[in-house]
């Protein structure tokens, strides 16, 4: 069984063979974290902490975590990946998704199931086999055309994450010399899991065309770039992945 | 306050998650059949980025020294310059969904390396060079032509700068050209990264990873993974480059 919903400002897909019910905790599970991490909700704790309303031992147990990952993934990234806003605050979206989509996957795993594919905006989480008994098949989006894929994946059991831009009619140039630059549009990192693979794909496309040699030297980490120019750069285990 | 209505597609994000403006997604299928998915106009309208005054602080610095392999830093982070969190400093890793229970992972310990439970592949890393401003991390969903319309009053025609807004990590600014009430046109204003950055990686003599033409694949896949993301800071840098086009003072 197959279902889509939109929480979190985001499409969430979660296809569990033969788990209707895990189904439906899994996306429960989603709502109750738009409800706490949401930054657009007035009534989130995120909010309210933001605002100084709720501090330190009121804070609950998930948003400890939250931030405590936020600041362990801050020094491991010396500084790439970090929370906090120039405004005053902190958005830990960037880690919530990848955090959220592995919560889920585990409460479905909780439930009995080995077989599972949980994805939200973009960023996935599988496991086994799908309805037909075939591993997962995993797409990379085209960055120039969103209708399009441009490498098929058979990750096994895996976190996908895709960290990028759109730039389709908005053009990037250096404003010194008007040279268009030719930088990453995405950077796809495949991981152990979606957590590890989100939050480091987040980093390592901020470091530009960098990225993708931090991806090789990581291990238990392959990576697929695209530039601006359509050029695609792969670590040495990716071709592993690859199907098609 | 004078509001301008802007007419533009934003997609969910994969770094934050911007809300979405009245917009119907295409979701993937499988075998490639795209079913649509109507959205619930929710989050932060560009009506009222308008009203925000430009933020221009700086961005907290970051930790001086990159972690070597394995070591995990478990002190609590500098005082944060608006200090109205303070961020725990330990915390045991307990996943505590509200349905089922799960194993907890495990807690924070500086003698062990980031161990991911329920997997059996650690993840390492390597050094990392210190960070710098990087190219601008901005996405636009459509290239079209985008429609201004105001209560009361033209749009000039012209050229226009949106202010240097703080991005995810670095600086985005925006530049518009509008015409006939109608921004024509979009441009991203990015700086090239500091080449220490570079110079680094490449004084480690790594491997030189293969390339490929990247190419369109016939084929149905489970799913897809792609980035759809917006910048809010691109959204900020926006909203002042079409205030200045109205003329105000926002």
């Amino acid at each position: 069984m197959r279902e889509t919903r939109l929480i979190m400002g985001m499409p969430i897909t979660i296809d569990v063979p033969l788990g209707p019910d895990a189904i439906e905790a899994a996306f429960d599970y989603f709502i109750a974290v738009d409800n706490r991490f949401s930054p657009y909700k007035s009534d989130s704790e995120l909010s309210a902490m933001n605002r100084g309303e709720v501090t330190g031992d009121d804070l609950s147990e998930e948003m400890l975590e939250v931030l405590a990952l936020s600041e362990l993934t801050r020094h491991e990234t010396a500084g790439y990946f970090n929370i906090r806003r120039p405004g005053g605050g902190v958005d830990p979206s960037g880690l919530v998704k990848g955090w959220a989509i592995r919560n889920a996957s585990r409460l479905i795993a909780a439930m009995g199931h080995a077989d599972y594919f949980v994805e939200a905006g973009g960023d996935i989480q599988c496991a086994g086999v799908n309805a037909e008994g075939k591993p997962w098949r995993v797409g990379i989006r085209n960055p120039f055309h969103d209708g399009e894929i441009v490498k098929v994946l058979q990750p096994g059991d895996a976190g996908i994450a895709t960290s990028g831009t759109y730039v389709r009619g908005a053009h990037i140039y250096d404003p010194n010399d008007g040279r268009e630059l030719r930088d990453l549009l995405s950077l796809t990192v495949v991981g152990p899991d979606i957590y590890e693979a989100d939050r480091f794909a987040t980093a390592a496309f901020a470091m530009g065309r960098d990225g993708i040699a931090f991806i090789e030297e990581a291990v238990g980490l392959e990576g697929y770039s695209i530039d601006h120019a359509g050029i695609a750069t792969m670590t040495s285990g990716f071709k592993q992945l690859v199907v098609q | 306050m004078r509001k301008a209505l802007l007419s533009i597609g934003l997609v969910a994000a994969s770094a934050s998650y911007v809300g979405l403006q009245n917009h119907v997604l295409d979701v993937m299928q499988p075998g490639g059949q795209v079913a649509s998915v109507s959205a619930v106009a929710e989050g932060p309208d560009l009506t009222d980025l308008l009203a925000t005054p430009a933020e221009a602080a700086q961005t907290e610095a970051a930790p001086a020294t990159p972690l070597a392999l394995g070591t995990i830093v478990t002190e609590p982070s500098p005082a944060p310059s608006v200090a109205e969190i303070t961020p725990p400093v330990v915390v045991p890793l307990v996943v505590t969904p509200p349905i089922a229970s799960v194993e907890p992972t495990a807690p924070l310990s500086s003698e062990q390396p980031v161990v991911v439970a329920n997997s059996a592949p650690v993840v390492t890393l390597p050094p990392i060079p210190r960070p710098r401003p990087h190219a601008a991390d901005v996405a636009l969903q459509s290239a079209q032509a985008i429609a201004l319309a105001a209560p009361s009053g033209p749009y000039r025609d012209g050229t226009y700068k949106g202010t240097s807004e703080n991005a995810y990590y670095g600086r985005v600014q925006v530049q518009i050209t509008v015409a006939g009430n109608y921004i024509a046109k979009v441009d991203v204003l990015s700086y090239p990264s500091d080449r220490r950055t570079s110079r680094y990686i490449n004084a480690q003599a790594l491997p030189i990873l293969q390339s490929e033409v990247m190419r369109a694949q016939d084929a149905s896949v489970d799913g897809v993974s792609g980035a759809t993301l917006t910048s809010r800071a691109y959204i900020r840098s926006l909203g002042k480059a079409v205030a200045q086009a109205r003329g105000s003072n926002a």
